[in-house]
């Protein structure tokens, strides 16, 4: 498990790029590493986690000072990361972001990193708590 | 982010340099939209250099090839790197911006 806090309002994903590379070195080390990703895989992953945080910075926050926290995490199957942070809650109309039409020129701003997100996942999921804290859940299996 | 333009005959090649995420995207598509107001139409986005693109860097790079062919140009690009690949494949702009192996390839294109 690895775990990131940042402030989102330097709006540089820098942070998140290094505890990527370091969450990959720390699974090469475990007793029983998992069996080693190609590289597409990886930065398939690293595409979606940078993307949702992205999306935090530009949207949640836009712009504002906030907090992001970020936690990876490696089980037997898969990998994930799980973003929180207390920004403003994910536009109604972004929520379908696997509805989409096939065109995509056609997608809202914002609307493609999601669909680029999911796209590049087996899961991804958002919730917004009742105490106003946005929740991503980001799943990469090993094995798909 | 550094993005140094250089001109291979009628052809505005232009390499950015670095992560082209949210924070370089408006740059990139402010020079590609300054070199089609100032004339050029042909234009190249040398991605060699590139090491990671988001969904912003793909909204600049769409923004510049639609005002590249609003002027009656285009917007190939070239040396396309394997994490930018898979982000064109999985969001099928692959379909919309052409790649090339090499700039001088994207540039013989025109």
């Amino acid at each position: 498990v690895r775990r990131l806090a940042l402030a989102a309002d330097t709006a540089s994903l820098d942070p998140v790029h290094e505890a990527l590379e370091r969450f990959w070195l720390g699974l090469a080390r475990l007793p029983r590493p998992p069996e080693a990703p190609c590289d597409a895989w990886r930065l398939l992953f690293a595409t979606a986690v940078a993307e949702i945080g992205a999306n935090i910075v530009r949207h949640a926050y836009a712009a504002r000072p906030g907090l992001l926290r970020l936690r990876l995490l490696a089980f037997a199957d898969r990998v994930e990361a799980r973003f929180s942070d207390c920004g403003l809650p994910l536009e109604q109309e972004c929520r379908d972001w696997a509805a989409h039409g096939q065109d995509p020129l056609s997608l809202p701003e914002g609307g493609l990193g999601l669909a680029l997100a999911d796209a590049a996942l087996d899961e991804l999921r958002y919730v917004r708590t009742p105490a106003g804290v946005n929740r991503w859940r980001l799943v990469k299996r090993f094995e798909t | 982010m550094q993005i140094v333009i250089e001109q291979q005959a009628s052809v505005a090649v232009l390499r950015p340099e670095g992560r082209l995420d949210l924070l370089s995207a408006a740059q990139l598509k402010q020079q590609l939209t300054d070199a089609v107001a100032n004339g050029a139409q042909r234009l190249v986005v040398d991605m060699a250099g590139v090491s990671f693109i988001d969904s912003s860097g793909l909204g600049a790079l769409i923004g510049g090839l639609k005002a590249a062919r609003l002027a009656g140009g285009d917007l190939p690009i070239a040396r396309v790197g394997e994490q930018a690949r898979l982000v064109l494949e999985l969001t099928r702009l692959d379909c919309v911006l052409q790649a090339y192996a090499t700039v001088e390839e994207a540039v013989a294109g025109y």
